[in-house]
């Protein structure tokens, strides 16, 4: 009996998560699909037409581009200040807590004030300003990733490989990439998606010059065009979605390496 | 080591170049920050903002939490935690046309009800914000879920047995056993989901009526004015908005950790 209803539940708990996307996906097709009908009136290429048609292509493309420079960007930042973070030292909590920061200070709030900074500096309306700043939001969920992984994986196979004689170049590269190597995917795919959902700071530090597929789909999303704005935000989950499956199928290749490795020693 | 060292302080600067600036553009008299203190329209969207995201946090941790509860008495997890991971991936941007599509007074629901002769409100652009924390909801309490069910995952279910074999019902187990056990992350989570929906613009942006609007919406609302004045008010309201919120977020720390501290001193 237990069991019946807990699948029961189960079910809602699918429907109420995969209700939206169908739903989403069945807008972005129809062109009317008048109240209180459950089935839409009239079917057609209409929305999906028109992203094509604007170009809006294009600047997926770039998006996706710009994402991924923040992730490497963000990435290369987070792993040695994760590294840091998963030893004890003298400033620790204070480091920390810096780099929670930002989950805590409103992005509004950052963007608007360094707004006129980035002017002075000749970075707003560039792609640059907004890659930088896009890095400020994405740290601390790739530092809070990484220095989890750093802290279960501990540091005994590094020291291991430093004492036999490896330079770290050498020992980050052979040991601790492939150890964190789960983790950097993880953090990998959720800075992506920090990056690529990012709509203020584009919106600010862009100025109308650079623009992101977010920044696109907002307006319509204002508005009342529910079959492009649907159309829109099928291809925005599906970017991110297909990076999620591209990731973890990235780890799968891992582990079957790794699984070979084990067995050979 | 050293240089591992250093690379973090590398890391912790970026921080620094990111908000100090950010607190470099007030004008020297308080003037601003009085003017917006005394004004009707700052104090209801900071009431309004404080109101949808405590309600939206609150709930998405209670059922994150009875929701990892419940996953663990599934003998496969893989196929939950899949659904569960789906809207933790997905931004919140198509999480909001989700809500509108299915919530708003045209939306699914309201499509369901009608053939009953029910109409149906619709939770969007109105005043409780009902459909913002409904959008958060939808979000957040699958990422709750998820890290509490990790954390439940990896303790050994021991204490509970015991608990349970000594007789506590499974209700008083989980109140008086589980929930101190998974305490701390609980709090981390909360404090990370608040901050975010407090300081978050698109989704009320999109969802949020007119007036009144959500913090981060008036503040760049008052910034695209082009009287140069209300750029400094848009920057106090922006800075008191970042006090509020380290505000609140130090006191759910305190509250919650001097009570460990506390404990920690009884058992020595």
């Amino acid at each position: 009996m237990k069991r019946k209803r807990s699948e029961k539940l189960f079910f809602i708990l699918s429907s109420v998560i995969l209700l939206p996307l169908i739903l989403t996906v069945f807008w972005s097709f129809s062109v009317r699909w008048r109240f209180p009908d459950l089935i839409p009136q009239k079917m057609s290429l209409y929305g999906w037409n028109a992203l094509v048609r604007s170009g809006d292509l294009r600047v997926l493309a770039s998006s996706v581009l710009l994402s991924l420079c923040v992730s490497l960007l963000t990435l290369l930042i987070a792993f040695p200040a994760a590294k840091a973070l998963s030893y004890d030292f003298k400033g620790k909590r204070f480091f920390d807590t810096l780099v929670f920061m930002p989950v805590i200070i409103p992005v509004t709030a950052i963007s608007m004030g360094i707004h006129t900074e980035f002017i002075k500096m000749g970075l707003a309306y560039s792609a640059g300003g907004v890659i930088l700043l896009q890095i400020f939001p994405c740290l601390p969920y790739a530092v809070r990733i990484l220095k989890n992984v750093f802290g279960y994986i501990g540091d005994d196979l590094e020291n291991q490989s430093r004492l036999l004689g490896a330079s770290w170049f050498q020992t980050m590269k052979e040991v601790t990439v492939p150890l964190i190597f789960p983790g950097i995917m993880s953090a990998f795919f959720m800075v992506f998606v920090v990056s690529f959902s990012e709509y203020f700071i584009t919106l600010l530090i862009g100025g109308g010059l650079t623009e992101t597929f977010a920044i696109r789909m907002f307006p319509y999303l204002e508005g009342s065009n529910r079959t492009v704005s649907s159309a829109y935000v099928t291809v925005f989950t599906s970017v991110t979605v297909l990076f999620l499956l591209l990731t973890e199928k990235a780890l799968k290749k891992h582990y079957r390496k790794k699984v070979r490795e084990y067995f050979y020693v | 080591m050293v240089f591992v060292i250093y690379y973090g302080l590398a890391g912790g600067l970026k921080q620094s170049l990111g908000y100090i600036p950010g607190l470099g553009k007030y004008e020297i008299t308080l003037r601003y920050y009085k003017e917006l203190l005394r004004d009707p329209e700052f104090s209801r969207s900071l009431l309004f903002t404080l109101r949808y995201t405590v309600i939206a946090t609150a709930l998405s941790v209670a059922l994150g939490v009875l929701g990892a509860q419940w996953l663990r008495s599934f003998k496969k997890t893989e196929p939950a935690e899949l659904i569960i991971r789906i809207p933790v991936v997905i931004p919140f941007l198509a999480a909001s046309l989700y809500t509108i599509l299915v919530f708003s007074s045209t939306g699914f629901i309201a499509r369901i009800l009608n053939p009953f002769g029910l109409t149906f409100q619709g939770f969007t652009g109105e005043e409780n914000g009902i459909g913002i924390i409904l959008t958060f909801i939808w979000k957040s309490t699958p990422y709750v879920m998820l890290t509490v069910f990790a954390l439940l995952r990896k303790m050994s279910g021991t204490f509970e047995e015991v608990s349970e074999n000594l007789g506590a019902g499974k209700i008083r187990t989980f109140f008086t056993i589980t929930l101190p056990l998974i305490k701390e992350e609980v709090l981390t989570v909360t404090i990370i989901l608040f901050s975010f929906i407090f300081g978050s613009y698109e989704v009320p942006m999109l969802l949020g009526p007119t007036s009144p609007k959500a913090i981060s919406v008036f503040a760049h609302h008052e910034y695209l004015d082009p009287l140069m004045e209300s750029r400094a008010r848009a920057m106090a309201a922006s800075l008191l908005q970042t006090v509020c919120g380290i505000f609140i977020a130090l006191l759910l720390l305190f509250l919650f950790k001097g009570r460990r501290i506390r404990h920690e001193k009884k058992k020595i």
